[in-house]
């Protein structure tokens, strides 16, 4: 059975070159244009891992991240930040509220494919 | 009593009125040349006021311009992509097909090699197998073949990565907008109307808002990715030793 990535960003470039670099290695994704349709989605679909960005419309990244960890269902469900913010501020934020890891973009589709395989296979 | 102390403080408020007379025969040119001023200027406001009106009616088209761009580029950048994905998908399919047919050449070569056995008597069918053989060649351009395969696929893969840059100048764009809506703003705060009694500030601003629903770093940049990426794992990396530190602190 394939897993499922659930991808959140408002960029349709960004969603459809992390499904580009993803779907090959057989996962099956999931697009979402913000925090708020991630969370929506969320329910319905036996998610695996999510990939996020930061800066999004309604509900941002970091905003999904503490929604998610705080809800039983999911507090292990690999987060994996994707963004173009790269500062230790935002590094260190993203982590403490509990993403598991964080790129940066632009970024490569091995990295991308790295950092999914250290947690689901 | 009474009346000497009255006709004392009535003495003093004359004189406190003539002082202030005096006093306002000075200012009184000073306010003439400040009323004539305002007359000159009235033409100059009016016109500064009609500038930033017209400067105001030409941003909304400004940043519709922009979000035009924006959206143009999305789709020719997801229509490049799909272009990329399809380029990507037709080099695995090769790849299938290759390894298919190098299999069928295997198979080839040994029934020719059985039959050859077979014929060995026949030198004229011999000689016909042997140049068989000689055309069955996919197998010595397999390395040649499955590098231009691999050159393909990677660079269908770098060009969908330097196509990333698109959402960066998106980020950008929408940081430029978002500066423009907000001087508009601030323009339309500084409208006046001017009348004969008085000028009268007419602040339009609180029409005009600021868009919510585009978020963007206003600092997003497509620089060197590698350097990037690695400055973030540092930081992680750096993050965690510290951590680590004072876990061992703790445990002594």
């Amino acid at each position: 059975m394939k897993k499922v990535i659930l991808v959140a960003d408002d960029s349709p470039t960004i969603r459809k070159f992390v499904t580009f670099s993803l779907a090959a290695k057989g996962y099956k994704i999931i697009s979402a244009t913000d925090g708020m349709e991630a969370l929506e989605k969320l329910p319905n679909s036996d998610v695996d891992l999510i990939i996020t960005d930061l800066n999004m419309p309604n509900v941002d990244g970091f905003e999904l991240i503490k929604t998610v960890r705080d809800d039983n269902a999911y507090e292990d469900v690999p987060i994996i930040i994707l963004s173009s913010l790269g500062s230790e501020k935002d590094i260190e934020r993203g982590l403490s509220i509990g993403a598991n890891s964080y790129l940066v973009k632009p970024f490569d589709p091995k990295k991308i494919n790295y950092e999914v395989s250290k947690y689901i296979s | 009593m009474n009346n000497g102390n009255d006709l004392e403080t009535l003495g003093s408020k004359l004189e406190d009125l003539k002082d202030l007379f005096s006093i306002g025969e000075k200012i009184i040119p000073g306010i003439q040349k400040l009323v004539d001023f305002i007359h000159e200027m009235a033409p100059m406001l009016v016109h500064i006021n009609n500038s930033i009106e017209e400067s105001n009616s030409k941003i909304p088209k400004a940043t519709d311009h922009i979000s035009d761009v924006t959206s143009a580029t999305e789709l020719a950048t997801t229509e490049i992509l799909d272009l990329i994905d399809a380029i990507s998908a037709s080099t695995f399919e090769l790849t299938d097909i290759l390894t298919d047919v190098l299999g069928k050449e295997s198979e080839s070569k040994s029934i020719i090699s059985e039959l050859s056995k077979l014929l060995t008597d026949n030198p004229k069918a011999t000689k016909l197998l042997e140049k068989l053989t000689e055309n069955l060649v996919i197998e010595d351009s397999k390395a040649q073949i499955t590098e231009i395969l691999g050159k393909v696929q990677m660079d269908a893969t770098n060009i969908a990565i330097a196509l990333q840059v698109q959402d960066i100048t998106t980020q950008q764009l929408s940081a430029v907008n978002h500066l423009i809506i907000s001087v508009q703003k601030r323009l339309s705060s500084l409208m006046f109307e001017l009348t004969d009694e008085e000028i009268k500030v007419v602040d339009n601003s609180d029409e005009i808002e600021v868009p919510t629903d585009t978020n963007f770093d206003m600092d997003a940049s497509f620089h060197n990715r590698k350097s990037s990426q690695n400055d973030v794992d540092n930081i992680i990396s750096e993050s965690n030793n510290t951590s680590q530190d004072e876990i061992d602190k703790l445990f002594g």
